[in-house]
């Protein structure tokens, strides 16, 4: 596991990249990765094999991208045992009977369990990969082109900023309490307390100054996003592919039709 | 007589805390003038620039930019005009990438894309930081830092420029790089700091503040030399001033 | 045909549990627990798989070249 203002950080590291992906303008890339969030989402419950050719997706931004594999897996890392706490939920209620190959019988529930798993993974990968190769800023400009309320996108982007600031000065005191207590596992209950409305207090005062510095350069009441040229042809064919690639994926159970292209049966 | 760009009069500030930051402080900026403000830990100093660029509201007395007074009508277009160098730069930097942080003044003046990139770009140059601008601000040495906050205040073409503890925390050769690019700026420049060597090379006029009030105002040279007001006043001479401890010769620069 | 189609559409489709009867041969087929499923799974697996080497070797072939 790591600390969320190292992701944080590494994120905006990875989204300064200059690969094919990355030239993709922001709008775009946003397009694509939501279109791909809705069909994972409109698969049958059991489709584990007719999701598959939608893992062409992630690993295409991943390698294209050149985002560290390293990096989804550690960023995804604390929330798999979420999935998988619901993925076994899953399992154990749906008691409907599922016949394997070797005519052995489980629980229709593992089936649908698995294509939980995989589903929330393949999301979670295309989101990531998708901040990794935008940024944040990249996404603010993708929302404020599709018109969002600007109100919506100043506190997003507000937000943002916000947690690198709490974790910076939750570094800050942490460091500061570690060197005064040597030997020290951890920091002591009765200390919580007071950290923790230090912690506060600190945060507040420099959200105010970092404020204070955005109005004396001419914030108003929205962040002026770092507008982007005109979509390009590459754009519009990024899109274009991969929607209808998606499409494709939903409509035709692609693996069912080469396993007939190959071996001649649908069974 | 050309009217001065900035008029303080009898301005006064009290803390929410009732701390008296500020009593009854007056004084006038010329145009293109390099103005130093020095004076010992809570004098007032950083309230002073934080008065004059409206982030805080006077109790009393009248503060005039441009012959403009500093209140929430004239707000938008002295920020135009006036640009703040904040004492800690890791409070001004907040973008991904140095470029970004640049040009987030010039976006907010509604400029569009090709006036943007001619504002960063003179900014950049200005301040020698060009070769800085795809790196994240938070990856920067605190010179660097501090010449990209400087780049950030420069693109916005402000007419005016206050500048909190600048010199604070660089090393001798970050500090010799921003006295030069200081030194090449033509706006008018209020520069506050504690370094009275900083305030020597870069500053005309020189003024005193002193628990909240003006205890002496002149030419830099005549100000800095009077030891019995800067250790009356909690400072002591510049180092050039103060001689060589073992021959007592001094080598006096700028 | 306009039922299939809503079918496929569908977002979260028929997400409720289902009955042993109701889940017939083509539950399995989609799945890939049988053999056709496995046998396509395996093979777009493989194909995404190749994809993706052929994309690494331009990128190499691409970086080597310039």
């Amino acid at each position: 596991m790591r600390n969320p203002r190292g992701a944080i950080r590494q994120i905006e590291l990875l989204s300064l990249k200059n690969t094919f992906v990355h030239r993709i303008k922001p709008l775009q890339q946003f397009i694509v990765t939501l279109v791909f969030i809705l069909i994972i989402t409109s698969f049958d419950q059991y489709s584990v094999s007719q999701m598959l050719p939608m893992l062409l997706y992630p690993a295409v931004i991943i390698v294209l991208g050149e985002i560290p594999l390293r990096f989804i897996i550690r960023t995804i890392l604390p929330v798999i045992p979420l999935i998988i706490l619901f993925a076994i939920a899953n399992a154990f209620f749906d008691k409907s009977e599922w016949v394997l190959l070797s005519g052995v019988t489980i629980s229709a529930g593992w089936i649908s369990a698995l294509a939980l798993v995989l589903r929330s993974l393949m999301t979670m990968t295309a989101i990531l990969s998708f901040i990794a190769t935008a940024g944040m800023n990249g996404l603010f400009s993708a929302l404020e082109k599709l018109k969002i309320p600007d109100f919506f996108i100043t506190l997003l982007a507000f937000t943002f900023r916000y947690i690198h600031l709490l974790m910076e000065e939750a570094g800050h005191i942490i460091r500061a309490y570690r060197l005064r207590s040597p030997g020290q596992e951890g920091i002591s209950f009765q200390n919580w307390g007071p950290l923790a409305g230090q912690w506060f207090i600190r945060s507040y005062r420099r959200a105010e100054r970092i404020h204070s510095a955005m109005l004396c350069r001419g914030l108003s009441e929205k962040i002026h996003q770092n507008y982007h040229d005109r979509a390009k042809l590459v754009d519009l064919t990024w899109i274009f592919f991969w929607c209808g690639y998606f499409i494709l994926c939903r409509l035709f159970p692609i693996p069912l039709l080469l396993s007939k292209v190959t071996i001649g049966t649908g069974i | 007589m050309i009217p001065p760009i900035i008029n303080v009069k009898d301005i006064g500030y009290i803390y929410p805390d009732g701390n008296e930051a500020l009593n009854k402080v007056s004084f006038n900026v010329s145009r293109n003038e390099a103005f130093g403000i020095i004076g010992p830990n809570g004098a007032g100093k950083s309230t002073l620039l934080q008065l004059l660029i409206g982030i805080l509201i006077p109790r009393s007395g009248e503060i005039k930019i441009e012959g403009m007074p500093v209140d929430k009508k004239n707000l938008a277009l002295i920020r135009k005009k006036t640009g703040l160098l904040f004492h800690n730069p890791d409070d001004q930097l907040f973008c991904p990438t140095v470029r970004d942080d640049i040009a987030f003044g010039p976006r907010n003046m509604g400029l569009n894309n090709d006036e943007i990139e001619i504002c960063v770009s003179q900014a950049m140059e200005a301040s020698g930081t060009g070769h800085l601008s795809h790196r994240p601000p938070y990856t920067l040495s605190g010179g660097e830092k501090k010449a990209v906050a400087l780049a950030c205040i420069l693109s916005m073409q402000p007419e005016i420029l206050l500048m909190d503890e600048t010199s604070a925390n660089l090393d001798p050769g970050s500090r010799r790089q921003l006295i030069t690019v200081i030194n090449t700026l033509s706006q008018t420049k209020i520069i506050v700091s504690h370094d009275l060597d900083f305030i020597w090379e870069t500053c005309s006029r020189v003024m005193i503040l002193n628990k909240g009030s003006i205890t002496a105002a002149g030419e830099t040279g005549l100000i800095l030399s009077d030891r019995f007001l800067l250790e009356h006043n909690n400072l002591e001479l510049p180092l050039r001033l103060q001689g060589c401890p073992v021959c007592g010769s001094y080598t006096v620069r700028g | 045909m306009l039922q299939s189609f809503q079918r496929s559409t569908a977002f979260l489709p028929e997400y409720g549990f289902k009955d042993s009867d109701s889940l017939g041969e083509s539950a399995s087929v989609l799945a890939g627990t049988t053999i056709s499923g496995l046998t396509g799974s395996l093979l777009t697996l493989l194909i995404i798989s190749t994809v993706i080497i052929l994309i690494i070797i331009y990128k190499h072939w691409r970086k080597r070249q310039t």
